[in-house]
């Protein structure tokens, strides 16, 4: 039985099971990844945050930015995540957090990028999928295709629990729940 | 005592068949996800929130409570067999129950586990009945700008005692606050955030938030580390009990770490991180073993897992007397609670006496009932440590959606729900707390509306929040808790970094 090895999670992944190399890079914090993704991450956060800044601003001068004024709160939490932002920026750039820096290169070696992309990818065709192709066929299909991008090779498991899974959530939401799941294009034969 | 007369008719009504049957499968449903690896208490909870539906109150909360505790018990199987601990709260009773178990005494650290749970569940439950009504009594009194410092006490603390970093805690808190203040303000309602999205304007129902974050930003991670992780279940073999000199050792740890959880549990400071570490390093300090530490001493389980476990009933005291979570877990209980138009505060003792009691006196029962489900059914438990990963993920993904879809049957919603789990995902990798964000966004409006109220009644006075005592009392300890313990909080996250990294050494070393 492979069940058992397919896979980990937890706190502590990473750097129990990292090569050598990798385990090295980390110590010294010189993964590429693990200086570029942080920084990375602090200029969209920065970006992120003059949005929710400057709608703040907009939203204070159409209410007012007074004790009682809408515009007070908004204000408050939009210059905070400036600041916070910024600080993030220069803990990343200028005064490198190296404690982060490990961490970050630890996690970004254990992630395999392309199963992170093409499973986010399936999970968004799949919510377009749900209405025309109807809960039972596009949940099957996802669960077929999500276990196959993450490595799982036992086909036939996977495509028996997903048409289970998928034909009991659907026949238990409408009949015992009285929540419309959409039928799509099996709405004649359920 | 009127406590005892009140906690009387709490079993009374426990003891219905109804309420019975909640309990087991609160408590069941809970030890179920905290052995699964990667689920834990607040996603469940925000999965089964929609279904909560046709439920009375203190029924779902009753299973919600069941859920949480539960989990606490089911997570200490993971910690020690699989070395994987789900969350910040069991990783201290990994440190010595991983090594027990390699060393084919994984039986009687399960027991110290799933005993001490008990021992320390019902001393917290006790404090709970005890303190919780003097707290609420406390609270009568305080008004707005109390409120105002308090939430601001719980904000600070959350985001300073958990995690590693206050800046990115921070962060995390301000997007919180963030998608909180998303749609119409409620007095004057001018559109806030919105961007011109009709879809925005009742806001951003934090069940989507938590979903996101916690179900689909955790399975997409789960999913992504499949392939480069290996991990080692160690088959249980022999008794599941404590022999006599094992019994000797455990009953202290047991007793101290359980006032530690539920002392530390209550205070605003944000669950089970900091209790679980204190534990570990009180007792590795001052047992005569101290040697042991880190290669399987008996004392390293039982003193964090009582922690673990009691740090929930104190979570619950300023929960239910002030309306206040201090983790993600409670804040979902408390939308749960607002869901049915209840608002827990200090009125909760006199306007739901019935709602209260009943389910603290359910705490009791389903503590004995974990006990009867945990020693005797162990083996049960550990099966569902092979369910295949890359299945087990793609389920929670699939609830994900559901739990969504079931709320609006909107794809916005569902497509709002998937980008929040893609920044839940890239905060697990770049280590920002998710807790602070879930709470920021529950408490984030309940701030504003005191905050607005202490002005009102002031007329746009801000000198209110600097004359009354108490509230200018709990700025100052905010003021504190954000200065002194960096000191603090780097003791205690220094040295539990340490103590993981020196395992992971001794890991690498013994395994080639």
């Amino acid at each position: 039985m492979t069940y058992v090895t397919e896979g980990n999670h937890g706190a502590v992944p990473a750097a129990e099971h990292n090569d050598a190399v990798a385990a090295g890079q980390t110590r010294a914090g010189l993964s590429g990844h693990g200086r570029f993704g942080p920084v990375i991450a602090a200029v969209i956060i920065l970006l992120g945050a003059g949005v929710v800044l400057f709608d703040a601003v907009r939203i204070g001068i159409a209410g007012g930015f007074g004790p009682q004024q809408p515009g007070l709160v908004p204000i408050v939490v939009g210059v905070g995540l400036v600041v916070l932002a910024l600080a993030f920026l220069v803990r990343t750039t200028l005064v490198p957090d190296q404690d982060l820096a490990a961490k970050a290169s630890s996690a970004q070696e254990a992630v395999h990028w392309r199963t992170l992309w093409t499973v986010a990818f399936a999970l968004i065709v799949y919510a377009f999928a749900l209405t025309p192709l109807g809960y039972v066929l596009a949940t099957a299909l996802f669960i077929v295709a999500a276990t196959a991008l993450a490595g799982s090779r036992a086909w036939i498991r996977n495509v028996l629990v997903g048409v289970l899974f998928a034909l009991v959530v659907y026949l238990g939401f409408t009949y015992l729940l009285g929540v419309r799941l959409p039928g799509g294009i099996l709405e004649g034969v359920l | 005592m009127d406590i005892f007369i009140d906690l009387a008719n709490g079993f009374a009504n426990a003891f219905s068949l109804q309420y019975l049957l909640f309990a087991a499968i609160g408590v069941t449903v809970g030890t179920l996800v905290g052995v699964l690896p990667g689920i834990g208490p607040a996603l469940t909870l925000a999965l089964l929130l929609p279904l909560t539906y046709g439920f009375d109150p203190i029924g779902a909360l009753i299973i919600f409570a069941g859920i949480y505790y539960g989990s606490l018990y089911g997570g200490a199987i993971t910690s020690i067999l699989l070395n994987t601990p789900g969350e910040a709260g069991s990783v201290a009773t990994a440190i010595d129950g991983y090594p027990m178990a390699k060393s084919g005494r994984g039986g009687p650290a399960l027991a110290t586990a799933v005993m001490g749970s008990f021992t320390a569940g019902i001393i917290s439950t006790l404090g709970l009945t005890f303190l919780a009504p003097l707290v609420a009594a406390l609270a009568r009194n305080f008004q707005a700008t109390d409120y105002f410092a308090l939430m601001v006490l719980a904000f600070v603390s959350v985001t300073a005692l958990v995690g590693s970093s206050i800046i990115r805690g921070m962060i995390s808190l301000f997007a919180g606050l963030f998608i909180g203040l998303i749609g119409l303000d409620f007095l004057t309602g001018q559109q806030r955030f919105t961007f011109g999205s009709p879809q925005l304007l009742s806001g951003v129902d934090i069940i989507i938030v938590v979903i996101g974050l916690f179900a689909i930003g955790e399975a997409l991670y789960g999913l992504a580390v499949l392939r480069k992780a290996k991990e080692e279940s160690i088959a249980l073999k022999g008794r599941i009990w404590l022999n006599k000199a094992e019994r000797k050792r455990v009953w202290k740890p047991w007793l101290r770490g359980g006032l530690l959880g539920f002392i530390f549990g209550s205070m605003p400071t944000g669950g089970s991180e900091v209790p679980t570490f204190l534990s570990y390093n009180t007792e590795k300090r001052i047992s005569k073993h101290s040697e042991e530490f880190g290669k399987g001493a008996i004392e390293g389980v039982a003193g964090p897992e009582a922690a673990n476990n009691a740090s929930f009933s104190g979570v619950m005291v300023p929960l239910l007397t002030l309306g206040i979570p201090t983790s993600a877990t409670a804040a979902i209980i408390l939308s749960a609670f607002q869901i049915y138009n209840i608002q827990p505060g200090p009125q909760l003792f006199d306007n739901s006496p019935e709602l209260v009691w009943t389910l603290i006196a359910s705490l009791f029962i389903g503590n004995i009932m974990l006990i009867l489900i945990n020693l005797p059914l162990v083996r049960l438990w550990i099966k569902i440590l092979d369910i295949p990963r890359a299945l087990l993920y793609t389920m929670i993904l699939v609830f994900g959606i559901l739990g969504v879809y079931s709320l609006s049957a909107s794809l916005i919603e569902v497509l709002i729900a998937c980008a929040i789990g893609i920044v839940g995902f890239f905060m697990r990798v770049y280590d920002f707390p998710v807790a602070p964000a879930i709470i920021g966004a529950i408490l984030g409006p309940m701030v504003e509306t005191q905050l607005r109220r202490a002005l009102t009644i002031s007329q746009g006075d801000f000198s209110v929040f600097f004359t009354r005592p108490l509230t200018v009392a709990l700025l100052l300890l905010s003021v504190a808790i954000l200065v002194v313990p960096p000191l603090l909080s780097k003791y205690i996250g220094r040295s539990s970094k340490q103590l993981v990294a020196d395992q992971q050494d001794q890991q690498n070393r013994m395994s080639p």
